[in-house]
C-alpha cells in the first residue's frame, strides 16, 4: 500500500500552476491588443506583477549584454576557500556582447515587452540592439511600430524613430517624426524625478530639428529651434555661437549634417561607459 | 563485502520504488512542455538564438532536480516506519548506518540518473534551436550538479531521522533554498551589517552548505569554457566532506532511536 506524500502533491501542483500561468501569460500577452490598452484579463490576472516580471527580464537582458557578468557589489573579502572558488566559477571581467552575440539579448527584451507592453524602455533598447548590434534597421522599425501601437502617447518612440531616420539619412522623414515627438512631449506630465531626463530629451529633439531645418535651408526655423535648445541649457555656448553665426549669415565651420551624424552615431559600447552605471539609459546622455 | 551488498540491495529498493511511482516520467513531461513552449517563442523572427532556451531550461532542471531530490530523500525512512517494513529490514540484521547509506545511495543515484535525463532533454531543445553547449563545461556542470544533489539528499535524510515527514520536507526546502539564494550575498550583506547581526551572518556563511558553488549555469549559457579542473576537484571534495557530515548526523540521529510497532501502526 503506497501513499503519495502531500509534499509531492504540492510540488506537482506548484509546477502545474506555474506552467499554466506561463502559458496564460504567453497567450494573453500575445493576443491582439487595441492601441493604448493591454488585455484587461491579463491585467486582472497578473496586475502589478507584470511590471516586476518585465523589469526582471529587462535586467536579464543587461546581464546578457555583459556576457553573464553581474554588477559588482560592495563586499567584504571573507577568509576561506569559498570566495576563491566562487571567483573561479563566475568570472568578473568586464565584457560586452557584440555582433551576432547581441541577438541573444533580444529574447529577454521581447519577454519584457510581452510581460508589460507599457515598458517603453524595453522596446527602445530592443530597437537599439536591432539597429546597432545586428544592423537590422527594418527590425528596429518593426519593434518601434509595435511599441507605438501599444503606447501611442509616448514621445520617446517617435523620437527614436526620428533618430533612426537621421541615421539612415532620411532627413525629410525625420522632421515630421520629431515634430510629432515634440507634440507628444508637450502632453507628457513632468515629474520631479524625470525632470532632467525630460529636459535632455526636449533639447535633443529641438537640436535635431534645428539641424534638419538648417540642412533644408530653412534658417529662421532652425534658429528658432536652436534658441529653444539654448534656453534649456544656457551653459552650452556652442549652440549660442551657431545661432549668432546663422543670424549673421555666416557659414558655421562644422556643417549641420556632420554634426547631426556625430550626435546620432552610437555603438553598443555607448550603453556602458564604466562599471558603475545605469546601462540602458546612458546612451541618451551621451548624445547630449 | 556483505555490508556493501546490503547497501546496494537497499539502494535497489529505492530504485524499484521510483520506477513504480513514475515520478521521473512526470517531471520529464513537464520539462518537455516548458521547452516546447520556449522553442515556439518567436524572437522577432530571428533564428539561431538559443541563449534563453539554455538559460530557462537549465533553471528548470535545477528546480525539478531540487524538488525530486528533497521529496525522495525525506520520505525514505518515515515511509519504512509508517509501512512497518522497517522492522524486518532491521532484523536481517542490517545496521542503521548501512540502512542510511543504502537509502542515501539509492536516492542519490536515481536523482543523478534523472539529472542526466533532464540535461539530455535540454541539450536536445538547444540543438533544435541551433545552439550547443561546450562539452567539457557541460560535463563539469553535471558533475557539480550531481555533487549538489548528494549534499541535498544527505541533508534531507538527516532531517527525516528526527523530524516527521512534512517537517523534514519543509525544513530541507527552506535551508537549501535560503543557502542557495542568500549565502552568495553574505559578503555584500556584511559590508552593511553591524554588531551581533554581522556575527550571525558570518556564522551562517561558514556553517551552511554553499550550493552556489555547484551552479555552472552561467558558464554554460555564456560559453565561458570549463572551470579549472583543480578547482572543480576541490569543490567536489568539499561536497563529499559535507555529505559525509550530514550522513554522520543522520546516523547519530537514528542509531539509538527506538521504534515501537504499536506507536506506528
Amino acid at each position: 500500500m503506497t501513499s503519495r506524500s502531500p509534499a509531492w502533491g504540492a510540488g506537482i501542483l506548484a509546477i502545474s500552476a506555474g506552467g499554466l500561468a506561463f502559458s496564460l501569460a504567453a497567450h494573453l500577452t500575445s493576443t491582439h491588443v487595441e492601441p493604448g490598452s493591454t488585455s484587461e484579463l491579463a491585467d486582472l490576472l497578473f496586475g502589478e506583477s507584470r511590471q516586476v516580471l518585465s523589469l526582471n527580464f529587462f535586467n536579464e537582458a543587461d546581464l546578457y549584454f555583459h556576457k553573464g557578468v553581474a554588477h559588482r557589489e560592495a563586499s567584504i573579502p571573507l577568509p576561506g576557500p569559498f570566495r576563491r572558488w566562487q571567483a573561479e566559477i563566475t568570472p568578473e571581467q568586464h565584457a560586452h556582447a557584440e555582433g551576432d552575440a547581441s541577438a541573444e539579448i533580444l529574447p529577454w527584451l521581447k519577454l519584457a515587452t510581452r510581460a508589460d507592453p507599457h515598458n517603453v524602455d524595453a522596446f527602445l533598447v530592443a530597437a537599439f540592439w536591432a539597429s546597432t548590434g545586428l544592423q537590422r534597421q527594418d527590425l528596429a522599425i518593426e519593434i518601434l511600430n509595435e511599441a507605438q501601437r501599444m503606447n501611442p502617447g509616448d514621445y520617446r518612440i517617435a523620437l527614436e524613430k526620428g533618430r533612426m531616420a537621421i541615421v539612415t539619412r532620411k532627413f525629410n522623414e525625420a522632421i515630421p517624426l520629431l515634430d510629432s515627438a515634440l507634440t507628444l512631449y508637450a502632453h507628457t506630465p513632468a515629474t520631479p524625478d524625470r525632470a532632467r531626463e525630460l529636459a535632455l530629451d526636449q533639447a535633443e529633439m529641438v537640436t535635431f530639428l534645428g539641424f534638419l531645418h538648417e540642412i533644408k535651408g530653412e534658417l529662421p526655423e532652425a534658429i528658432q529651434y536652436f534658441r529653444t535648445a539654448s534656453a534649456l541649457f544656457p551653459e552650452r555656448s556652442s549652440i549660442k555661437e551657431r545661432i549668432n553665426m546663422l543670424e549673421a549669415g555666416n557659414q558655421p565651420p562644422d556643417s549641420a549634417q556632420s554634426l547631426l551624424e556625430r550626435i546620432t552615431r552610437r555603438t553598443v559600447h555607448d550603453t556602458c561607459k564604466n562599471d558603475n552605471h545605469e546601462h540602458a539609459q546612458d546612451e541618451k546622455d551621451h548624445t547630449d | 563485502m556483505n555490508k556493501l551488498k546490503q547497501i546496494i540491495t537497499i539502494a535497489g529498493i529505492v530504485w524499484l520504488e521510483m520506477v513504480r511511482r513514475k515520478e521521473l516520467s512526470v517531471l520529464l513531461i513537464l520539462l518537455a512542455t516548458l521547452l516546447t513552449s520556449l522553442l515556439s517563442f518567436d524572437v522577432f523572427g530571428l533564428s539561431q538564438v538559443s541563449g534563453y532556451v539554455k538559460d530557462m531550461g537549465l533553471l528548470t532542471v535545477w528546480v525539478l532536480a531540487w524538488i525530486l531530490t528533497i521529496n525522495t530523500s525525506v520520505r525514505q525512512l518515515p515511509q519504512e516506519e509508517q509501512r512497518g517494513t522497517l522492522f524486518p529490514l532491521l532484523a536481517k540484521p542490517v545496521s542503521r548506518l548501512t540502512l542510511i547509506i543504502g537509502k542515501w545511495l539509492g536516492v542519490w543515484s536515481i536523482t543523478c540518473l534523472s539529472l542526466v535525463c533532464f540535461y539530455l532533454t535540454v541539450c536536445l531543445a538547444v540543438w533544435i534551436k541551433g545552439g550547443a553547449f561546450n562539452f567539457s563545461t557541460l560535463i563539469q556542470a553535471i558533475l557539480l550538479h550531481a555533487a549538489a544533489l548528494a549534499l541535498i539528499s544527505s541533508l534531507g535524510l538527516a532531517f527525516s531521522t528526527r523530524l516527521n515527514h512534512d517537517a523534514a520536507t519543509v525544513t530541507t526546502y527552506l535551508i537549501t533554498g535560503a543557502a542557495f539564494l542568500l549565502l552568495p550575498r553574505v559578503p555584500a550583506m556584511l559590508a552593511e551589517a553591524k554588531g551581533p547581526a554581522s556575527y550571525a551572518i558570518f556564522s551562517v556563511y561558514y556553517l551552511f552548505p554553499h550550493f552556489e558553488l555547484f551552479d555552472l549555469r552561467r558558464r554554460l549559457v555564456h560559453d565561458w569554457g570549463p572551470v579549472n579542473w583543480l578547482t572543480l576537484t576541490e569543490i567536489l571534495l568539499y561536497a563529499a566532506l559535507m555529505t559525509i557530515v550530514f550522513i554522520s548526523l543522520a546516523w547519530l540521529g537514528y542509531r539509538k532511536r527506538r521504534f515501537s510497532r504499536g506507536d506506528i501502526l
